[in-house]
């Protein structure tokens, strides 16, 4: 029995109130969003029931296609179209093979410009236009408002490409409430957040990638222990395996760029087949390439696909290697990723960790289906409020001299996390200094990413060794790296321009912002109103809330100072201009941060009595 | 050196409420840690208020750094010593840095498993006794410049038996 009523800080006192939450599985070939409704997750079908949306983009003069539609008109005009765009995602032009996408591609600096109709466009547009699709689909089945979505990522992704996922929901429209990593969405799914602890592999084999994730898990924190994987492999070369054999059968030679699609489509549906039957039997009139009669078993498949497998079982291996493992210290396997499905998959895992394969989520789902659950937890509906903590995938480290790094933030730390390290002056008068931040797991510069470098100016001038600057490195619970710098000694705060080695800055994202709206200057104003409007009163009254439960916690003067903030917050709400109710906000913002500090310390206080409490019953 | 993040008055003990000792009851520190951010996590806060959720990220910041030293038996052991203001700059003596070098070449000379799990072993007992010395110097003498000179070579012994294993995982990878 419960002795202690404690309530959840940040969450009503209204008894059930359900609030709307996506997770959306943004994947290089295919896209998915599901929602919890009535306590289950699914996943949410576009106006033609369908669930997969093909990551396809394609830009015409005035119009852009998402979807099974881009992928219809892709042959047609590829040089448009987008596909895989998430392999673009936070990177370089130096880092992409351009010659792989049938795209015009350019280097715009820190980022790889797509020419397109519409003019030059950011990887972070592309997956933007991808993200809006699904989150119309969502809108076509809950009616209500979405309070935001949690959306996945993969679990290598560094810093780079984690923001550039959020700034391409943002683009959106779409608020994130968390990012994820895809293994962990695919273990949340199967509950394995519930297991006591154990070790899990989650082996993702989609469309045009592989991953191999070993998850530790001890009582709902997860811990990514090793990744492997090949970005350029996935179902597509199982396809090209079963292509090659059928052309084999011909005796027409195929030189026509319709023929081979229709050779292609024939492929991956004796590739499906396969997974139904031991044997396909083809008799096929194919137009201009005559008839063709020929028997594909499972095993002659396999025979023929053996150097694939082959690819996936030395990754694992790897992956296992990496962990300190032994294939037999696996307490499950997670299998995602619609070719899993492929019987000649599932039998080599099997056999190589030599138990039954959790796989009887459609793995083409599980990822999505997880974040869905995600979602629901963070804005409060799952009655079981269990924890699930990240960590940080690769380390963060610095520049030091001659181009080694020195690690700041060691991988796997549990997240958020932060460190602090103190900067000094080496010349007399120095106002300014330089700092490079890289991710990875090597000791020198250039075998790590380079993730941003930061200027800090402003340090007041002294002689050299004087200053001491203590720069905050702050990892929030999505990977995202903050920095802050104070220079100790006078207490000023220098101030910190970023600049992104890869991906897009602040100014680049506020002009597409900017951009993205294409309503009139009036609907735009009017709208973002409504939206300030919202959250004021929103916050009015949470803030409220916490004044009725935790007043006493404050003196007079600060509960005052809080009612003051409020009253005036509520007064700029007659004004109706959107620039007053955003100042008050702020200010009330500031009149609260003490008494948040508070009530965070007495939420402690009472989870551990509660602690106590349970100790005592038991 | 690394500063860590500080940001309150209490100490890393106090956060959990346990007594500010090396010895550690791992099962309050594991409970209260749960406890804590259950109630504090930025997962609790995503419909709050932009004080709050800052409020929410630095206090967890801070109880996953306290957890994650204390949990550690060295960062646990040098984080009493930091709070003692004792340095843990010592000088190893010779006959330890003698015995250092052997351990060494024997660790170069093993090439079979058995042997290196007898190591192994080996190192792990005198890791163990150098432990229980410790949490003695530290709760019961007081004695906590003796506790800097047995970190040092414990930390050395934490090491070899790390690499101890690392080769032995070699070998049988092979």
């Amino acid at each position: 029995m419960a002795l202690l009523q404690i309530s959840e800080p940040g969450k009503g006192t209204l008894p059930h109130q359900h609030r709307n939450a996506i997770g959306i599985d943004l994947g290089t070939t295919n896209s998915l969003v599901a929602t919890v409704q009535s306590g289950v997750a699914r996943i949410l079908p576009d106006e033609n029931h369908k669930q997969l949306i093909p990551s396809v983009v394609h830009y015409d003069a005035n119009t852009i296609r998402v979807g099974e539609e881009a992928v219809a008109i892709h042959e047609q005009d590829p040089i448009n179209t987008i596909a895989s765009v998430k392999r673009l995602m936070g990177k370089k032009f130096t880092d992409v093979d351009a010659t792989s996408y049938p795209n015009v591609l350019k280097d715009e600096g820190n980022f790889v410009g797509i020419h397109t109709k519409q003019g030059i466009k950011s990887a972070v547009e592309v997956s933007a236009e991808i993200l809006k699709k699904l989150k119309d689909i969502a809108a076509q089945h809950i009616k209500d408002d979405i309070l935001g979505a949690v959306i996945t990522v993969p679990a290598y992704f560094d810093d780079g490409q984690r923001q550039a996922t959020k700034d391409a929901a943002k683009l959106a429209g779409i608020n994130v409430l968390r990012l994820i990593n895809e293994p962990t969405a695919a273990a949340v799914a199967y509950g394995l957040d519930k297991e006591v602890e154990g070790h899990y592999v989650i082996f993702d084999l989609g469309g045009g990638t592989f991953d191999i994730s070993i998850l530790r898990l001890s009582k709902g924190l997860f811990e990514v222990i090793a990744t492997h994987g090949d970005t350029q492999l996935g179902g597509d070369d199982f396809d090209a395996v079963i292509l090659d054999w059928l052309i084999g059968h011909i005796d027409t030679k195929v030189d026509d760029v319709n023929a081979r699609q229709t050779l292609k489509s024939l492929a991956k549906r004796i590739k499906e087949q396969l997974t139904e039957t031991e044997t396909v039997v083809i008799d096929h009139s194919l137009n201009k390439l005559g008839h063709i009669k020929a028997e594909l078993s499972r095993d002659a498949f396999a025979h023929l696909s053996a150097h694939l497998v082959k690819k996936t079982v030395d990754a694992t291996r790897l992956a296992l290697k990496d962990a300190n493992l032994l294939a037999s210290e696996i307490d499950g396997v997670v299998m995602v990723g619609g070719s899993t499905r492929m019987p000649l998959i599932q039998t080599t895992m099997q056999a190589f960790f030599n138990q039954d394969l959790l796989n009887d989520i459609n793995p083409d789902e599980v990822v999505a289906l997880g974040a869905a659950q995600q979602a629901n937890m963070l804005v409060g509906n799952a009655s079981d409020q269990h924890l699930l903590l990240d960590v940080i995938p690769l380390s963060l480290g610095i520049e030091t001299m001659g181009e080694i790094v020195e690690r700041i933030i060691p991988r796997n730390s549990t997240l958020p996390i932060a460190m602090g390290q103190e900067f000094t002056t080496y010349k007399d008068g120095q106002t300014a200094m330089m700092i490079h931040v890289v991710q990875g797991e090597r000791d020198l510069v250039g075998d790590c990413r380079s993730l941003a470098k930061f200027s800090l100016k402003g340090i007041p001038p002294m002689v050299a060794g004087a200053a001491k600057i203590r720069v905050t490195f702050q990892v929030d619970t999505d990977g995202l790296l903050s920095v802050s710098a104070q220079e100790l000694s006078t207490g000023v705060q220098a101030s910190i321009e970023v600049k992104p080695s890869y991906g897009l800055d602040s100014e680049q994202i506020k002009t597409m912002l900017e951009s993205s709206y294409q309503l009139a200057d009036q609907d735009k104003e009017s709208r973002a109103l409504a939206e300030v409007r919202v959250e004021a009163l929103q916050m009015h009254d949470m803030v409220e809330k916490a004044l009725a439960q935790d007043k006493d916690l404050l003196g007079a003067q600060e509960i005052e100072k809080i009612s003051v903030a409020l009253e005036r917050l509520k007064q700029s709400l007659d004004h109706n201009r959107r620039d007053e109710i955003q100042s008050h906000m702020d200010q009330l913002n500031d009149a609260t941060q003490f008494f948040a500090q508070l009530r965070m310390d007495r939420s402690i206080q009472k989870a551990l009595t509660g602690q106590e409490i349970k100790n005592m019953e038991l | 050196m690394w500063g860590k993040f500080h940001g309150l008055s209490q100490n890393y003990f106090e956060i959990f409420q346990l007594p500010i000792q090396y010895a550690l009851d791992e099962k309050k520190l594991d409970a209260s840690y749960r406890a804590i951010l259950s109630s504090i996590h930025p997962d609790r806060f995503v419909n709050a208020t932009e004080a709050e959720k800052t409020q929410s990220l630095m206090k967890s910041t801070l109880v996953n750094d306290a957890y994650t030293i204390l949990k550690n038996p060295i960062q646990r052991a040098e984080y009493l010593l930091e709070i003692n203001s004792v340095s843990q700059h010592v000088k190893l003596d010779n006959a330890f840095l003698m015995q250092q070098m052997e351990w060494e070449e024997r660790l170069e000379a093993e090439e079979n498993v058995a042997p290196l799990n007898q190591f192994h072993d080996e190192v792990l007992a005198d890791l163990k006794q150098k432990f229980n010395h410790i949490e003695a110097l530290l709760d019961q003498e007081k004695n906590f410049t003796g506790v800097a000179n047995e970190l040092a070579q414990l930390k050395f012994l934490a090491k070899l038996a790390q690499k101890i294993k690392d080769k032995t995982f070699l070998l049988m990878a092979d």
